[in-house]
C-alpha cells in the first residue's frame, strides 16, 4: 500500500462504523474491501478498459451485496 | 516516497561537459542523510540555477516539463553556443532516485532504485525560423536489482505521473520567484515589476490541485463519480426488469433530473473557466494601458497615479468584501438569536427552574425503569426475565406513564437549553458592539472606494481626451472585458441556482422536510418484485457511495483543519519578531471543492495577498509546500530556487530553519547574497555543497556585474556552467570571484580548496 492508500485505508475504517447500519462485521469488512479495490482501480485507470473498470465496480457492488444477503439484512 | 539520489545533465542549455573534465556531463549527488538532508546548490543570479531546475523537470515530465517559448522561437534545450553549423546535439538527462516500493500496485514496502533517462536529438533544420528542430524524446526507465539484475521497465511515464505528478511540479519543483503562484497575488513591494497578478480563481485552482492530489481527495472524488453511474447502471436495470409503472415513471424523472444536473455543472465549470481568462486578459490590458500612456507625451504621471489608484482599488475592493463578509458571519451567530428571543428564553427559563429545582424534570426514573427492564433485574433484586409476571405489570406502568414522562424529560432538555442560552448572554453588548464596529469599518472602507472610483473616473476622462489610436483601442477592449466579466457573473449565479434546484428535487431538502426523487425510487423499487441479488448489490453500491462521500468530508474537513494548523504554526515560526508580526493567523478557506489560502492581521481582518511583503509570501507559501507534505505525509524531495530571495534578518533564518527542519530531502538553490545569515544552518543541515559558474561571468566576455561578483579564472571557451563542490566557506581555481580576494570584506573567512 503506498502512504495515501494507507491513509485513505484509515479514514475509511474510521467513517465504517457510522455509516453502515449493521451488526455483521463481514459486511464492514465487503464494504471497506469493496471501496479499496475501487480506489485502486480508479488510480490506474489509464491502463485498464473503461468498460471493464465499470463491470468491476457492479461486480464489487454485488459481491458485498452477497455478503448482505446471506445475512438477511434488508433496508 | 521518493529520494532523488544523483542526477547527471549533458548539453542541457548551460550544462555541457564541465570545461572538459568530464565527457558525459555534469553530475550531482544530492543529500540523503535523514541528520544531514539539506543539498545546497550555490551560484550567482544567471550562472544556471534555474536551468538546473528546468533540467530536472525535463528529466522527469520531458517537454511539457519546459517552457514552450515563442511560435518563431521556441525554447532550446541544446548548449547555449551551438549553431545549426555544428551538427546535431544529443541532449541528456539521466536521474536516479528511489522509492519504498509503494507504488500504488504493490504492497511491500521495499526499497527500490530506479534511473529514468531521457534524451532528444536537437538538429539543423532549414525549414523553421530557429533554423533547428528537434526530434522525438526517448525516455528510458531502469529497476535496479539487488543482484545488479537491471531490468528495464515499460511504464516510465505511469511511475512518474503517480510518484511526482506533473500538476504538483511547481510544488516539488518550486521557483521561489514564482513561488507566489501558491498563495496568489504580486507581492506589495514587487508591484513595479512587469508581472501579472495571478486572480483568485488561478490561485484557489493551484492550491486546490495540491491539497486534492495528496490528500487522495480527487481519486476519492472520481472513484465516487464512477460508482454514481454505476449505480445509476444498476437502478435502471431494477426499474427495466420490475414491471412496475410507478418504478418505471420515476426512473425516467430521476434520469432527466440526473442529466440536466451533468449538464449543468459542465457549464458552470465553463462559465468559471472563462471568468479567469477574462480576468487575467483585463489585467493584462490594463498593464498595458498603464505603459502606454506613460509613453505618451508628458502623461507618465497620469499613468503612475492611474495604476496606483488600481491597487489601491483591489484592496479597498478586497478589504470592503472581507468586512461584508464578516457581517454576514455575524448575523448568523448565536448570540444575535438570543438576544432577539432574550424575553421568550426567559420566560420559559423562569417557568420551568421550579420545576427542576424540584427534581420533577427531566424525568431521569422512567430511563432508569426502562434499563431495570434491559438487565432483567429489578430494584428489589427480583427478576424481572420475559414472561414473568412482574415484568408485564412493569411494562404496563412504563406503557402508561411514558407519554408524561417523555415530555418531563423534554422540558427538562428545554429548560438546560434555556439556561446554556442565557448564560451565553454574559456581555448583552458584545454583539452590537461587534455589529457597529463593522458597520464603521464598513463604511469608511466603503467611503475610501468611492474616494478611488472618482479621481479614477477623472483620470478616465482625462486620459479620453488624450488622443492616440493604440490607447482607444486598449481602452475600448478593457471595457469589453469588464462588460463580459459582469455577463459572466450574472451567468454563474443564475446557473448555481439551477444546480441547488435539481440537487433538491433529487436529494430533498431535510430542513424543509422534503422527500427527494431518488429516495421515492428507493421506495418504490423496494415494493417491486425485483431480482433480489441485484438489489442487495444496489443496498452494498449505497453504502459504498456513502462511505466514500464521509470518506472525502471526513478528510477534506480534519485534514484541512490541520493543515491550517500547521501552517499557521510553520509561518508563525518562520516569521516571528518579523515586521510581519501583525499577520497573525493563518485560514484555509473553502469554496465547494476549491481552498484557498487566506491571512488574517491581529484584528481578525483579512489582509490581501496582494499587500504581504515577499518575504512574508515565500514563507506562506514554503509554510504551505511544507504543511501540506506532512499532513499527507508525503516522503518526497523539494527542490526550490531561491527560497530565500526578498528576506532578511530573523525572517531568513527562521524561513531556512522551518523549511530545512520539516522537509525530509530539501534541495536548495541559493545565490551566494541568500546564505548571508545562514551559514551556520547550512553548517548544521547541509549534506551535500556544490557551487555553480557561469563562465560568461569571466571578464573576458565583457560582463562586468557593476564590477563585482567577476568570475577570476575562466576556464572553459564555452558559455557554460562548470560545477565543483565548494562550499559557502570555500572557492578554488572554477568558482573563485573577484568577491573571494582577500583583500575584500566577506562575511565568512574562505579557505582554498584543493
Amino acid at each position: 500500500m503506498s502512504t495515501k492508500d494507507d491513509r485513505l485505508t484509515r479514514t475509511i475504517r474510521e467513517v465504517i462504523p457510522s455509516l453502515i447500519d449493521v451488526k455483521s462485521p463481514e459486511y464492514r469488512l465487503a464494504i471497506e474491501r469493496s471501496v479499496r479495490q475501487m480506489l485502486r482501480l480508479t488510480r490506474h485507470h489509464h491502463e485498464v478498459n473503461q468498460t471493464d473498470i465499470n463491470k468491476q465496480f457492479i461486480s464489487a457492488c454485488l459481491s458485498a451485496g452477497e455478503v448482505l444477503s446471506g445475512m438477511g439484512e434488508d433496508e | 516516497m521518493l529520494r532523488l539520489h544523483s542526477v547527471r545533465i549533458q548539453n542541457f542549455v548551460c550544462f555541457v561537459d564541465n570545461g572538459g573534465t568530464s565527457a558525459s556531463g555534469v553530475s550531482f549527488t544530492f543529500a540523503v542523510d535523514p541528520a544531514r538532508p539539506l543539498t545546497v546548490i550555490r551560484a550567482q543570479n544567471e550562472s544556471g540555477k534555474t536551468t538546473f531546475l528546468r533540467a530536472l523537470r525535463w528529466g522527469f515530465y520531458g517537454e511539457k516539463g519546459i517552457p514552450k517559448g515563442e511560435p518563431d522561437k521556441p525554447w532550446g534545450l541544446q548548449p547555449r553556443d551551438w549553431k545549426p553549423n555544428d551538427g546535431p546535439v544529443e541532449t541528456t538527462v539521466s536521474i536516479t532516485f528511489s522509492t519504498d516500493g509503494m507504488t500504488g500496485r504493490s504492497e511491500a514496502p521495499v526499497e527500490r532504485r530506479y534511473t529514468l533517462v531521457r534524451k532528444v536529438t536537437t538538429s539543423p533544420d532549414g525549414r523553421t525560423l530557429s533554423g533547428w528542430s528537434r526530434g522525438p524524446e526517448s525516455r528510458e526507465l531502469t529497476r535496479h536489482g539487488d543482484a545488479g539484475d537491471d531490468q528495464v521497465m515499460g511504464d516510465a511515464d505511469e511511475l512518474i505521473a503517480f510518484l511526482l505528478p506533473f500538476r504538483l511540479r511547481d510544488f516539488y519543483f518550486t521557483d521561489g520567484d514564482k513561488a507566489m503562484d501558491y498563495v496568489g497575488g504580486k507581492a506589495a513591494d514587487r508591484a513595479d515589476e512587469d508581472t501579472v497578478m495571478l486572480s483568485v480563481t488561478q490561485q484557489r485552482e493551484q492550491v486546490s490541485d495540491a491539497v486534492n492530489d495528496l490528500l487522495g481527495l480527487d481519486m476519492l472524488l472520481r472513484a465516487t463519480e464512477r460508482l454514481e453511474k454505476v449505480i445509476r447502471k444498476l437502478e435502471k436495470e431494477i426499474s427495466a426488469e420490475s414491471g412496475s409503472e410507478l418504478v418505471k415513471r420515476l426512473q425516467e424523472e430521476v434520469d432527466q433530473a440526473v442529466d440536466e444536473l451533468e449538464k449543468k455543472q459542465g457549464e458552470l465549470k465553463k462559465l468559471r473557466s472563462s471568468r479567469a481568462g477574462l480576468e487575467t486578459d483585463l489585467q493584462k490590458t490594463e498593464a498595458e494601458i498603464n505603459k502606454t500612456l506613460a509613453g505618451i507625451g508628458n502623461h507618465a504621471a497620469l499613468a503612475a497615479e492611474r495604476e496606483q489608484l488600481q491597487r489601491a482599488r483591489k484592496l479597498a475592493d478586497d478589504e470592503q468584501l472581507q468586512l461584508t463578509k464578516a457581517l454576514g458571519e455575524l448575523l448568523g451567530d448565536t448570540s444575535l438569536a438570543v438576544a432577539l428571543a432574550f424575553p421568550a428564553i426567559k420566560a420559559v427559563f423562569d417557568t420551568l427552574k421550579p420545576k427542576f429545582d424540584k427534581g420533577e424534570i427531566p424525568a431521569y426514573y422512567l430511563e432508569y425503569v426502562r434499563r431495570l427492564l434491559r438487565d432483567e433485574q429489578c430494584v428489589c433484586g427480583s427478576p424481572l426475565s420475559h414472561g414473568s409476571a412482574l415484568r408485564a405489570r412493569v411494562e404496563t406502568r412504563v406503557g402508561e406513564s411514558a407519554a408524561v414522562a417523555d415530555r418531563d424529560t423534554h422540558l427538562g432538555y428545554v429548560y438546560q437549553d434555556s439556561q446554556r442560552l442565557l448564560s451565553s448572554l454574559e456581555r448583552p453588548a458584545g454583539w452590537s458592539h461587534r455589529a457597529d464596529d463593522l458597520v464603521r469599518k464598513r463604511r469608511q472602507s466603503q467611503k475610501h472606494t468611492e474616494h478611488i472610483a472618482k479621481r479614477l473616473d477623472e483620470i478616465e476622462s482625462q486620459i479620453g481626451g488624450v488622443k492616440d489610436d493604440a490607447l482607444e483601442g486598449l481602452r475600448k477592449h478593457s471595457a469589453d472585458l469588464q462588460r463580459y466579466i459582469a455577463q459572466t457573473d450574472v451567468k454563474l449565479t443564475g446557473v448555481k441556482g439551477e444546480i441547488e434546484h435539481l440537487r433538491i428535487r433529487l436529494d430533498g431538502d431535510q430542513s424543509q422536510g422534503m422527500e427527494g426523487l431518488r429516495k421515492r425510487l428507493q421506495a418504490a423499487q423496494h415494493k417491486a418484485t425485483i431480482d433480489k441479488s441485484k438489489q442487495y448489490g444496489l443496498q452494498a453500491a449505497r453504502d459504498i457511495l456513502s462511505v466514500m462521500r464521509a470518506s472525502y468530508d471526513h478528510i477534506a474537513s480534519r485534514d484541512i483543519t490541520r493543515l491550517a494548523l500547521m501552517m499557521d504554526e510553520l509561518f508563525g515560526e518562520m516569521i516571528v519578531a518579523s515586521a510581519d508580526r501583525n499577520l497573525a493567523r493563518v485560514e484555509i478557506i473553502k469554496h465547494n471543492r476549491e481552498y484557498e489560502i487566506l491571512i488574517r492581521d491581529a484584528n481578525g481582518q483579512a489582509v490581501p495577498m496582494s499587500a504581504i511583503n515577499g518575504a512574508a509570501r515565500r514563507a506562506l507559501t514554503m509554510a504551505f509546500v511544507v504543511g501540506l507534505s506532512r499532513v499527507a505525509e508525503t516522503d518526497a524531495p523539494n527542490v526550490v530556487d531561491t527560497p530565500l530571495g526578498m528576506s532578511a534578518g530573523v525572517v531568513r533564518r527562521g524561513l531556512f530553519g522551518v523549511t530545512v527542519k520539516h522537509s525530509s530531502q530539501p534541495i536548495f538553490l541559493l545565490t551566494r547574497d541568500e546564505i548571508h545569515n545562514v551559514e551556520d544552518l547550512l553548517l548544521q543541515y547541509a549534506g551535500q555543497y556544490y557551487t555553480l559558474t557561469g563562465e560568461w561571468h569571466a571578464p573576458e566576455w565583457g560582463h562586468s556585474h557593476n564590477g563585482t561578483q567577476q568570475v577570476l579564472n575562466r576556464k572553459s571557451p564555452r558559455r557554460e556552467t562548470l560545477v565543483c563542490d565548494c562550499s559557502h566557506e570555500e572557492y578554488c581555481g572554477v568558482c573563485r570571484r573577484l568577491e573571494d580576494l582577500d583583500t575584500l570584506p566577506k562575511p565568512t573567512p574562505l579557505r582554498m580548496k584543493i
